[in-house]
């Protein structure tokens, strides 16, 4: 399997005092589904914004074996926490195809494969709605198709499961499930990571204190106690 | 009714614009009065339609009662200010934008004033939500306008609404520019 992702000896501070992300290393291969799992805090949301250089932090991190250049960029999808963060259009379909246009594709080409991403996140029928009009779980899944219409080979997505009920989050779960490529889920909800991380990070205060398979990580609870998630 | 609309609304930005440019108190005064009447008229009751409204008078008597403290002239700017954002929110009401979007083309070249209007609307509601947030929760703590601690929570309030609106542009912000949207 490539990697589609390395990251090697990552540190990031906002001042001098206090350090934020201490010596992260990882790797994500292809296909793969890893997991951040941390306390309110620890430097996960954090470890997303370094990773996509929206913070400058030390260290060296490659995508497809590069820096973060805008052809990587392009084959990279990101989730933000808050869906109202990214769509901002009057329809939703206008959305999802914006970037794609942006990039050069043609019209057509771009409401074609941002119908079918709508599709993949079960939502074609919101199309021609505002996101605004949408539930928070549609709103969330509406974001996900964004990231997905530029039919990333990465999707990095951070507390995805925030402020959702069962329900949604189970909606949620499955269009995950269906989707192939690598992803990288930021995430403090342990059953929906359970279920969706193939391997975890355990961050504790910009730390990596354990790393594994999410069974085995997520169920041994005195390293949960130590991070702060139990 | 797209026409209409849309023609209303930019009758309402060009005004916005002279508010901006112009200098008169009257006319300044008469365009506050009809951002004013067209608020209350276009909400849904005037509670909702006042209440965003509120941050920015409050803005604007900050501004005009420094000058007054420094026995400096009081400038027209905090009139402006009230007539700018009364006018510019009408006009972002009236605008038919979900009618007017499948027509447009990327690469025409109102496309890019387009998406800057957009950006503008969509901030100016994650605002105007945030704010309402912030003030509900004051509402829920200060149960007396004039008691004890009041003065202190409106300031505290509006200092909570501009530390949100900052965290709010930054992500924002780093979401359009991951698509690709910003410079």
């Amino acid at each position: 399997m490539k990697p589609v992702l390395e990251v090697e000896h990552l540190e990031f501070s906002y001042d001098s005092r206090r350090v934020v992300l201490h010596d992260i290393s990882f790797t994500v291969f292809e296909g793969e589904r890893v997991g951040i799992v941390g306390a309110n805090g620890a430097g996960k949301s954090t470890l997303l914004w370094c990773l996509l250089r929206l913070l400058d932090a030390r260290g060296s991190v490659r995508f497809f074996g590069e820096k973060l250049t805008k052809s990587a960029m392009a084959r990279i999808g990101v989730v933000f926490q808050n869906p109202e963060d990214q769509l901002f259009m009057p329809r939703l379909i206008d959305d999802i195809s914006l970037p794609l246009l942006n990039r050069g594709v043609e019209k057509p080409v771009a409401v074609e494969r941002a119908l079918k991403a709508l599709e993949q996140v079960r939502l074609r029928e919101a199309a021609e709605r505002p996101a605004s009009q949408l539930s928070l779980g549609e709103r969330k899944r509406a974001a996900i198709a964004a990231a997905l219409a530029g039919s990333p080979d990465l999707l990095m997505l951070d507390e995805p499961t925030a402020e959702l009920d069962g329900r949604a989050v189970r909606q949620l779960s499955g269009v995950l499930r269906e989707l192939r490529m690598a992803r990288l889920i930021a995430s403090h909800d342990l059953p929906f990571l359970k279920d969706q991380a193939q391997r975890v990070f355990l961050l504790r205060e910009g730390q990596i204190i354990a790393e594994g398979p999410s069974q085995q990580i997520l169920s041994d609870e005195v390293l949960l106690d130590r991070a702060g998630l139990i | 009714m797209t026409t209409l609309r849309t023609l209303a609304a930019l009758i309402l930005a060009a005004a916005t614009v002279f508010a901006v440019l112009g200098s008169n108190a009257v006319w300044l005064a008469a365009a506050a009065t009809l951002g004013l009447a067209l608020r209350v008229a276009l909400w849904e009751n005037a509670s909702r339609a006042l209440r965003p409204a509120l941050p920015i008078v409050l803005f604007a008597g900050a501004l005009a009662l420094l000058r007054w403290v420094s026995h400096t002239p009081i400038s027209v700017l905090p009139l402006k200010t009230v007539a700018v954002f009364l006018l510019s929110t009408a006009a972002m009401r009236i605008f038919p934008w979900t009618r007017l979007s499948p027509s447009l083309d990327a690469t025409s070249k109102v496309f890019t004033p387009w998406l800057f209007a957009l950006f503008v609307r969509h901030f100016a509601d994650i605002l105007a939500a945030e704010a309402g947030r912030v003030f509900q929760a004051r509402a829920l703590c200060v149960t007396r306008p004039y008691g004890a601690g009041a003065l202190r929570s409106l300031v505290a309030a509006l200092g909570a609404v501009f530390s949100r609106a900052l965290t709010r542009a930054e992500r924002f912000y780093a979401a359009q520019f991951l698509r690709g949207l910003a410079a």
